[in-house]
């Protein structure tokens, strides 16, 4: 934009010199750069209608609705210049950059194209092309305009930052990583960048560097409270529980209060085992926005380690009403356990029978039924079938203290369920 | 002549050693040594009587002996809880250890107080350390004898209370704090105790914490209202300040007082007054 600029000032005073320019293109200048853009407008329009061929007048009148935003005149206004004076590639300039910023973008590409054309030097023109192509979705055509101007401009954060974004567009991650990269060491406070950098990093699940990238960026804006949450989520994947605590309170205290916020300090706290704290955050959380699952399923573990197993059940039930796929053996698998705290076997039951159902590669769960017929179960035969099939399912992937456990308590149970036949018969 | 000449030697070497022995830090490498070689805790006592009728009226040298004696004490006691030493001195260890440690603490502060300055920096914190637990182990004696300290506090349904409130009635302290697995342990059975005595029984839980969390309150508040904590509880300022006269190291710590306020267990023992025993000593004392 810089250069636009001070290009449009050059083109500007460059006419003024070289035309044979009235008292009323002088006053129409002065005008504008006064930032008088109204009055600049009036005298511009009048002098162009009195003087239908000065092609200056026409130049100054499109300068000055484009800085009041009237586009369509201003396009009009320069169209009338560039008509005069072909050869004036200011005028020409302008109007492509009354058509970007018209939204017109195809209209001012074949202008821009020709002036390259004309004079590939012209930075101003590419800029505009670049961010034409980039605007009609012409990923590649932006790239490489872009590419072009960071020949000639290698420190430019700006143009690294276009050409990151290009980048991400065509699914060019590891290019889109150079580019931020090169934004954040030219220009280490663009938050664009930071922002772009991380979830471009968060998405590849490459934790470790998006910290060092929050890093930089909270250098920059150590207030930030969207950074500060975005590196606790960073710390809390890296299972550094303390800093992401810090990072999340941080957050509240510079008065974040969302549901997200709550939700993600409600989970640290959890890992923290500060579950009295994990507690008022996830309920926080569920008050403000009720329809998050995750928010219900560790409101429920937390309940579960409170002893509050009631609400852990009520709060599980409605992590299960809201759809929670990736969770949900897990989910069934605490909802037992709170059953089993309540004396509720049959409840138990059902859960790990669910359990069998979504997610029959967890063999566990068969030892778990037979634990609890063991328990619970007046036919000891009920719990001798499910060690059976458990050992039987039971992979390398199963620790080896539970095959010996179940080996070890089939063994008990037969030797009862021996005996049980014995007295039977001398009952008899 | 030879004899003579061995004899000489050894009078010289004995007399170096004694000059050594009086300047402080090789009184402690020296009992160090010698500490080093008892394999149990009554060889470690007979040798330190030997030691105190040694350096008796030199308290400086005293100090440096009692140092070396609690380093090899600590070495003896944790092999006794590995149980690598004899049964006899693991029973020994596990019934006295506190209180055989006491004495010491007792001793190392009484010789401490005698003196003006204590130049060696090690000895100094060794001795400031034990003046503290000193002060800390009487502390309790006065508890147990009935002398409990005035106090007050507002709970946190903006109450007062002082100390005369709770007489008739007995009284369980409970310094807690959130952050820690076995104080959140110990609320379930809290929670039990206050349901059996209802009447008899005051609970005041006070809440020590070292962070400033501004959050902390409010979590705390939301904790009592969800698990239905309806006791006293302390917290803030007043809890710190609570907990310091209550000369409160470490948490959770229990402290059951009957009803003329004589304090009843041993806040000492690790683990005192934890899980079912608590439970248990409640109903054992107040039924």
């Amino acid at each position: 934009m810089r250069y636009l600029s001070i290009l449009a000032v050059i083109s500007i005073l460059a006419g003024f010199i070289h035309a044979q320019s009235t008292l009323s293109t002088q006053s129409v200048l002065e005008l504008i750069l006064q930032n008088r853009y109204q009055d600049a407008a009036r005298l511009a329009e009048q002098l162009s209608i009195r003087e239908p061929d000065n092609a200056e007048a026409h130049f100054l009148l499109g300068q000055a609705r484009q800085a009041l935003k009237q586009f369509k005149q201003a396009v009009q206004a320069y169209r009338r210049a560039a008509e005069l004076k072909p050869r004036q590639p200011a005028y020409r300039l302008n109007l492509a950059r009354a058509y970007v910023q018209w939204s017109h973008y195809g209209k001012a590409v074949p202008i821009l194209t020709g002036l390259l054309a004309e004079d590939s030097s012209l930075t101003a023109a590419r800029i505009l092309l670049a961010r034409a192509h980039f605007e009609q979705g012409k990923y590649e055509a932006a790239l490489h305009n872009y590419r072009l101007l960071l020949k000639e401009f290698p420190k430019n954060a700006f143009f690294y930052r276009q050409a990151g974004e290009c980048a991400l567009k065509l699914n060019r991650s590891k290019q889109a990583g150079k580019f931020f990269r090169k934004v954040l060491q030219f220009n280490p406070g663009d938050l664009q960048a930071v922002v772009q950098f991380y979830n471009l990093l968060k998405k590849q699940e490459r934790w470790d560097e998006a910290l060092n990238v929050l890093n930089i960026g909270l250098t920059a804006h150590p207030q930030n409270s969207k950074l500060l949450i975005a590196r606790g989520d960073a710390q809390l994947m890296l299972k550094k529980y303390l800093p992401a605590r810090k990072d999340f309170s941080r957050a509240l205290a510079l008065g974040d209060s969302t549901a997200y916020l709550y939700k993600k300090l409600g989970v640290t706290f959890y890992y923290l085992n500060d579950f009295a704290a994990a507690l008022f955050a996830l309920q926080k959380s569920a008050k403000k926005d009720a329809s998050d699952p995750v928010v219900f399923y560790f409101l429920g573990l937390t309940q579960q380690n409170l002893g509050l197993t009631k609400k852990a059940i009520h709060a599980f039930r409605q992590a299960l009403a809201l759809i929670f796929p990736g969770y949900l053996p897990d989910l069934y698998l605490q909802l037992a356990q709170c059953y089993v705290a309540q004396d509720d076997y049959p409840g138990a039951l059902e859960c790990y029978k669910e359990i069998r159902r979504i997610a029959p590669e967890q063999k566990l769960v068969l030892f778990y039924m037979a634990t609890l017929y063991e328990k619970f179960y007046k036919d000891l035969k009920v719990p001798l079938q499910y060690y059976q099939k458990f050992l039987d399912q039971a992979d390398e992937t199963v620790p080896q203290r539970y095959k010996t456990y179940a080996l070890e308590h089939m063994q008990a149970l037969r030797e009862k369920l021996h005996f049980q036949k014995g007295k039977r018969r001398k009952e008899k | 002549m030879k004899r003579f000449v061995l004899v000489l030697i050894f009078l010289s070497a004995a007399s170096l050693w004694a000059q050594n022995g009086q300047t402080g830090e090789n009184v402690f490498e020296h009992w160090q040594k010698e500490f080093g070689k008892c394999a149990n805790l009554t060889q470690l006592d007979s040798l330190l009587q030997i030691a105190e009728e040694n350096y008796a009226g030199r308290p400086l040298a005293l100090l440096q002996v009692y140092r070396a004696y609690s380093k090899r004490y600590y070495g003896v006691a944790y092999l006794a809880a590995r149980k690598k030493v004899s049964q006899e001195d693991y029973r020994k260890i596990a019934s006295h250890r506190q209180k055989q440690h006491w004495d010491i603490v007792f001793k190392v502060a009484e010789v401490a107080a005698k003196l003006d300055t204590i130049p060696d920096e090690k000895l100094r914190l060794f001795a400031r350390g034990y003046q503290k637990a000193a002060r800390r182990l009487r502390f309790y004696q006065q508890l147990s004898a009935g002398q409990i300290p005035a106090f007050t506090f507002t709970d946190t349904q903006g109450q007062r209370h002082k100390l005369e409130d709770f007489k008739g009635r007995y009284l369980l302290l409970f310094f807690w704090n959130r952050h820690s697995i076995p104080c959140m342990e110990e609320i379930p059975n809290l929670k039990k105790a206050h349901q059996m005595f209802p009447k008899k029984l005051t609970i005041v839980d006070v809440h020590l914490s070292q962070i400033k969390d501004p959050m902390n309150e409010e979590i705390l508040r939301n904790l009592y209202k969800e698990m239905g904590l309806s006791w006293l509880h302390v917290l803030g300022e007043q809890a710190q300040t609570f907990g310091k006269r209550f000369y409160i190291l470490n948490f959770p710590t229990v402290l059951f007082f009957d009803p003329s306020l004589k304090l009843l267990n041993d806040p000492w023992a690790m683990k005192d007054l934890r899980g079912e025993r608590l439970l248990n000593t409640l109903k054992e004392e107040i039924q």
